[in-house]
């Protein structure tokens, strides 16, 4: 069922997959097609029927794209009378008991329905009947059901049968009462959950957290990559007025497909958290950061040939390659600090990793074999008292720093950190430097599977807060070992592509929206 | 006429539910016979004898057997006795009256098929027909005509189930009705693939309706030669027919496919015309998917698979019912449309939305609060559920606006909009 297919789409040349249906080739090749049950993550349904097109010389006068398969030769048109009328059609019944409530409906603006109307339908309804009112409840602790808007796709019906495996979706009643619900109590709470909300075309499944908080078309989106595992999703963060609003999976087939889960949607409440670090610290005071540069880089010059650089897994390729610089720099060593694993969890087209570090193979890949994946030998020279200095580059939300860290630590005569909150480290800390979450810098992660991937500043950093990648050139800058003038993270990366065999060959640019895999694997 | 009644011959009592009294009058030869026979020469002979289905459609039965592909996957016989369209009352009567031959059918068409499970998907409202399923299936199995080595013949089995529907006008459509059975949602499938091919547990699946199986076995016993020599040359055998409604002696009669349907009503060997001596106005030929006649076509109409279409009609499943000058045809439509609305499975769009709305604007129109142009939209509402949909029910429910009701009565229901109200409720009786 593969190999090239030959067609055309109103009458330009299309190469198709064999196997595949029509309204994918249509959709793959450019051509809007307009559907709602149809999803290319999803089993085919063929329920809304609203995918009209016409084959030349069948004998149906149109058939629904998605369940039709491409053949060769086949001349598909997309917009001929009788496929308006179909889709005129289908828009009028799918309006006819529908609220029309887009004012106070939080799909307004990004709804296929209204979209759709927009383009495809009748200006005006001719449905003077009573509508029929279906329940609007919650399906479970995160998602909002509006029975009323629903158009009965059942897209989130068979995301919980195929994808989370979880099945607690399905249509109860039937004819126009049918209507999403639930099993008696057995709520929608599976950790993939939201993304029934993504792919509701319309806006009856509604996300609790998002509801009414803004309007869709206010928001600046911004493609990243997930930081709360080592998986590396693709999501679009969207921000509103310095604030965090929304994030939702960006499709990456090597990736996460269509798909995130809700640890990752929810876990972003620490960027805006009272105990975020908006400025540096010296010895518990506010202070201005170049001061602390210059305290900083003054200190470990002091301890050069003992100083230890820890950098977290969270830190980016640049941050990580230049704290490999300063450690040379100083005759340091490093090692790579970790949040300990969380439980993942595979489900039947989706697996959340174990690793809670977002970037542990792209330190590891960039520190090397001496940086090892294990603290423990640097850990006991610190305790040891055979290095007397550390700086600490943490930036690892829900962290509890292990007691061995903290007592080695302790140990030592200097200690500065990087972190972007309050904490056991800050709070030990000779001198601190207000880092940036992972919304709030530029950067390229490295997934578990070594895909190198670009995360996007969506956020300012807060206060004088500053991205890792900065606060580190400054400090090499003040140990005189930094000649480049400051340069964006790209540049970094530049430079630490040309010196690391594992990067080698990639590039800010070349990595686009969906990253590309690592040459080298990672040395052990 | 002489005619010879072979479907309904135990219609008088129950006593053919015995299995003695069966086998004493012949029940189970036609399988003898076609046991003996290759599969393949079985389904040469049923497509010799030009079956078609009973069901409503009229397929032929042959050829639908004959898509059955070669393959080690396990076959199914799906016999559709989920008999639940309006005005349709046989398959309940043969099941309750003449079980026996309904197994013998099966037995014949498991082996044309290559198959050794079958389920009788009974409506749930057949109780006491599931019941005396049930102990047929017993009897039968006990006498070796089911289960293991059947017939005498060694290697050779058939086990058959009898499962109680739900409920549900749509799984009586034969994807809905695979959906059902297999623990789902009654919504019918996507074709392709169909039954044949990819059906029950994706395996291939025949569905067959109950009267179809119950004519088979007479193309075994009599012969393809007798079985033509009933009805027409597209349309050939005998049917049970049911009469409803208007008529002094409504029930089930047999006849020959391609009666005239005038004779049927007005026949004293069948109907015996409109009560109290009053008109005729209105007969719906076979089911009320089907588009009405109006006496004009009455007058004309044969019920085979054919003629029917002369009359933007259909024969259906031939339950035919009958009007009399005092019904609403608005009220009659309505009634109608209910019935499509409550029982559309809800998938498609224009049929989950469009049933409701046409059931609500006649509604609205025979309470007298029609308006101008309301008659369009029904009009342009109900064709635009045509031909859009997975499975026909929206055809169903569209083609008595469109094609029956409101094209050949449409006057009446202009009185209704203009006059705001029924003009013909009251009137008369």
């Amino acid at each position: 069922m593969s190999g090239a297919v030959n067609m055309t789409v109103d009458g330009r040349p299309v190469q198709a997959r064999g196997g595949q249906n029509v309204l994918g080739a249509c959709l793959e090749a450019g051509v809007h097609v307009p559907h709602y049950c149809y999803h290319p993550g999803l089993s085919v349904a063929g329920n809304c029927r609203m995918c009209m097109v016409e084959i030349e010389g069948q004998r149906t006068p149109t058939v629904t794209g998605c369940t039709t398969p491409v053949a060769e030769g086949m001349a598909v048109r997309t917009s001929t009378p009788k496929v308006r009328a179909a889709q005129e059609a289908v828009l009028e019944y799918l309006l006819a008991n529908h609220p029309l409530d887009c004012p106070v409906c939080d799909q307004a603006g990004e709804c296929d329905l209204q979209d759709f109307s927009f383009r495809h339908g009748r200006g005006q309804g001719r449905f003077h009947e009573e509508k029929v009112v279906k329940h609007i409840k919650d399906l479970g602790p995160r998602v909002k059901f509006w029975g009323t808007r629903c158009i009965v796709c059942t897209r989130c019906v068979r995301f919980c049968q195929e994808v989370s495996g979880t099945g607690e979706l399905s249509v109860i009643e039937r004819g126009d009462h049918s209507v999403i619900d639930t099993f008696p109590g057995i709520p929608l709470d599976n950790e993939l959950a939201g993304n029934t909300v993504d792919i509701c075309p319309v806006g009856a499944l509604l996300s609790s957290d998002f509801l009414y908080r803004a309007r869709v078309w206010f928001l600046r989106a911004t493609p990243t990559v997930c930081a709360t595992c080592s998986k590396g999703c693709d999501i679009t963060v969207e921000t509103l007025e310095g604030e965090v609003q929304r994030v939702r999976p960006r499709p990456n087939p090597d990736v996460n497909e269509w798909w995130m889960c809700d640890r990752g949607r929810h876990d972003l409440d620490y960027v805006a958290s009272p105990d975020r670090l908006a400025s540096a610290l010296l010895e518990g005071g506010a202070s201005a950061t170049s001061d602390v540069v210059a305290r900083v880089a003054e200190s470990l010059r002091a301890h050069a040939g003992r100083v230890a650089v820890l950098v977290s897994a969270w830190q980016t390729v640049e941050a990580a390659w230049l704290a490999q610089r300063l450690a040379q720099a100083l005759g340091g060593r490093t090692a790579l600090v970790a949040r300990p694993d969380v439980p993942g969890r595979v489900y039947p087209r989706f697996r959340i990793e174990d690793d809670a570090n977002p970037n542990r193979a792209g330190v590891e890949r960039v520190l090397g074999p001496a940086g090892g994946p294990g603290a423990g030998a640097v850990l006991a020279d610190l305790t040891a008292g055979r290095l007397t200095a550390a700086l600490v580059l943490g930036g690892m939300p829900r962290w509890e720093p292990p007691p061995a860290l903290v007592a080695a630590l302790e140990r030592a005569r200097f200690v500065a950190v990087v972190d972007i909150l309050r904490g056991p480290l800050v709070d030990l800390a000779d001198a601190v430097l207000a880092g940036a979450a992972f919304v709030e810098k530029d950067g390229v992660y490295l997934n578990s599977a070594g895909r190198a991937q670009r995360l996007r500043r969506a956020l300012d950093p807060p206060g004088e807060a500053l991205c890792e990648e900065l606060l580190l050139q400054r400090l090499l800058a003040a140990l005189g070992h930094w000649e480049a003038g400051e340069v964006s993270a790209g540049a970094v990366f530049g430079m630490a592509a040309a010196a690391v065999p594992a990067l080698a060959g990639l590039d800010h640019q070349g990595l686009g929206e969906l990253g590309r895999l690592a040459g080298v694997a990672p040395s052990q | 006429m002489a005619y010879e009644p072979v479907l309904t011959r135990f219609f008088g009592g129950f006593e053919a539910q015995d299995l003695d009294h069966a086998l004493a009058h012949g029940v189970y030869e036609g399988a003898r016979k076609a046991l003996a026979m290759d599969p393949a020469q079985v389904i040469e002979t049923v497509k010799a004898s030009g079956l078609r289905g009973r069901g409503g459609a009229g397929f032929p039965c042959g050829a639908k057997w004959g898509f059955i592909p070669k393959t080690d996957r396990p076959r199914y016989l799906l016999v559709n006795a989920d008999e639940s369209e309006p005005g349709t009352f046989k398959d309940r009567a043969l099941i309750e009256r003449d079980p026996h031959t309904l197994l013998e059918g099966t037995i014949v068409a498991a082996h044309a098929i290559g198959c050794e499970t079958a389920y009788i998907y009974i409506r749930g409202e057949f109780a006491y027909g599931a019941r005396v399923l049930e102990r047929a299936i017993q009897q039968a199995r006990a006498r070796g005509l089911l289960g293991e080595g059947i017939f005498g013949q060694r290697g050779r089995r058939l086990e058959v189930h009898v499962h109680r529907g739900a409920g549900a006008y749509i799984c009586g459509e034969e994807t809905g009705l695979i959906s059902s059975l297999e623990g789902d949602r009654g919504y019918p499938k996507l074709k392709p693939p169909f039954p044949a091919v990819e059906g029950a547990w994706r395996c291939p699946t025949i569905v067959n309706n109950v009267e179809t199986l119950c004519n088979v076995p007479w193309v075994f016993t009599r012969g393809v030669a007798w079985y033509r020599s009933m009805g027409t040359e597209k349309s050939p055998g005998p049917k049970v027919y049911g009469l409803s409604g208007h008529v002094n002696r409504p029930g089930l009669y047999e006849g020959p496919l391609g009666l005239p349907l005038k004779e049927l009503i007005y026949s004293d060997e069948f109907g015996g015309g409109v009560p109290g001596g009053r008109a005729l106005k209105a007969a719906i030929p076979g089911g009320v998917s089907m588009p009405v006649l109006t006496p004009a076509e009455v007058e004309r109409c044969r019920m085979d698979f054919e003629s029917p279409r002369e009359f933007d009609s259909l024969l259906g499943t031939a339950g035919v019912i009958c009007m009399d000058e005092t019904v609403c045809m608005v009220d009659a439509l309505w009634n109608i449309l209910r019935f499509f609305h409550h029982e559309s499975c809800g998938q498609c769009t224009p049929c989950r939305e469009g049933t409701g709305w046409i059931e609500k604007l006649v509604s609205r129109i025979e309470g007298g609060e029609g308006a101008e142009g309301d008659l369009d939209t029904l009009l342009a509402v109900a064709e635009g559920m045509c031909g859009r949909t997975i499975c026909v029910l929206a055809d169903a429910a569209a083609w008595p606006v469109y094609k029956g009701f409101v094209k050949k009565y449409r006057p009446e229901f202009e009185d209704h909009v203009r006059e705001r109200r029924c003009t013909v409720r009251g009137r008369g009786a």
